[in-house]
């Protein structure tokens, strides 16, 4: 491998590497966020409990989807890495 | 395995635990065949056999008053998913419970046999999980079309409140491939949602099982083991409790969304 396609191919798989913890990162901000809204309103009024842990679950499931688009992108760019 | 000088699993070729389970034999005996049957597949036959028989005798022994264990557990079950489908969809969802309760019981019956010795998880691999996706959008599809008509069905695409008014009645087409291409994602975040945290969870527990075996291997000059007690670290013991807890969530919400998918398309009809 010549050297501009090695660096464009070191560059290339250091982002496929770098995006996914990224978008990690990010979800369990959002996660993080949503778990305390969620538990502060149960604090607040638990007679609610079930109905916001039914919320919680949407949210959190939601959020989490994200994260997967983000795995299903890393899967597929990974495949295209090629080692020289 | 080459290289009896390394420690256990030191030499591998890839991080995913191995696809082979007390049922290979049925794929050593069909792969030179037109009908391949890999592991996964067999287990889901065999989960499925299993729950239809599981079903089919507790309906025999159905009893007015439960005195059986096995009664009232399935019938908390039957309850429980009948109170998620009417808060998910509402009152015209207690016809749906079956639907629903099938695919959370063979979901969850699917992620926990891989904690049984000699068995695997059939949902750490990708095609199960996306076969059952597509199964579940077919069928909110099929219910959907069933109860608004195909007018009513082709309706839900185009959302109404921007016909109304000329100046935004031109974002109509842009909304119906938006509604088009969601569908599609929806297949796609479910069947990975399932599959990333099933394969995941394997992952752990394999490389975790590996560690107790590498640090058996450290002390092995010391204390001489035959092989089946050899695991004297089980690292991988509170990762199955993980285990046990994600799958059990991972079904529900694999259900959960089922059932908020139908609302999504029934909450048309009120309007």
């Amino acid at each position: 491998m010549e050297g501009n396609a090695a660096l464009y191919m070191s560059i290339f798989g250091a982002a496929v590497a770098i995006g996914l913890p990224l978008a990690v990162v990010f979800a369990a901000h959002a996660q993080a966020r949503a778990s305390i809204a969620a538990s502060e309103a149960v604090a607040r009024q638990p007679e609610a409990a079930g109905h916001v842990w039914r919320f919680l679950i949407l949210t959190l499931v939601l959020i989490e989807s994200l994260v997967i688009y983000a795995l299903v992108a890393f899967f597929i760019l990974q495949a295209k890495i090629r080692l020289p | 395995m080459s290289g009896v000088e390394l420690a256990h699993g030191a030499n591998q070729t890839s991080i995913a635990p191995p696809e082979e389970t007390w049922f290979h034999f049925v794929w050593l005996l069909t792969k030179d065949t037109r009908f391949p049957i890999p592991d996964w597949l067999f287990l889901c036959w065999l989960v499925i056999g299993g729950l239809v028989v599981w079903a089919w005798w507790t309906k025999r022994n159905l009893k007015p008053i439960s005195t059986s264990a096995n009664q009232t557990v399935a019938e908390w079950f039957v309850e429980a998913i009948d109170g998620l489908a009417v808060s998910a969809i509402g009152e015209k969802g207690r016809a749906y419970t079956p639907l629903i309760g099938t695919l959370f019981i063979y979901i969850l019956t699917l992620n926990l046999i891989g904690l049984l010795p000699g068995f695997m998880s059939p949902t750490s691999h990708p095609y199960v999980t996306i076969g059952l996706a597509i199964a579940a959008i077919a069928s909110v599809h099929f219910i959907a079309v069933k109860e608004l008509g195909i007018k009513g069905y082709l309706m839900h695409y185009i959302d109404k409140p921007l016909l109304g008014n000329p100046l935004t009645a031109w974002m109509v087409p842009v909304t119906i491939c938006i509604h088009i291409v969601s569908e599609f994602a929806k297949v796609i975040s479910l069947s990975m949602r399932l599959f990333g945290n099933i394969f995941g969870e394997d992952v752990v527990l394999y490389q975790f099982a590996l560690l107790g075996l590498a640090a058996y291997g450290f002390f092995r000059g010391l204390i001489g083991l035959p092989p089946p007690f050899q695991m004297l670290f089980p690292f991988q013991l509170p990762v199955a409790l993980l285990h046990l807890l994600i799958g059990v969530v991972q079904a529900f919400v694999f259900s959960l969304l089922t059932a908020v998918y139908i609302g999504m398309f029934l909450q048309h009809e009120e309007d």
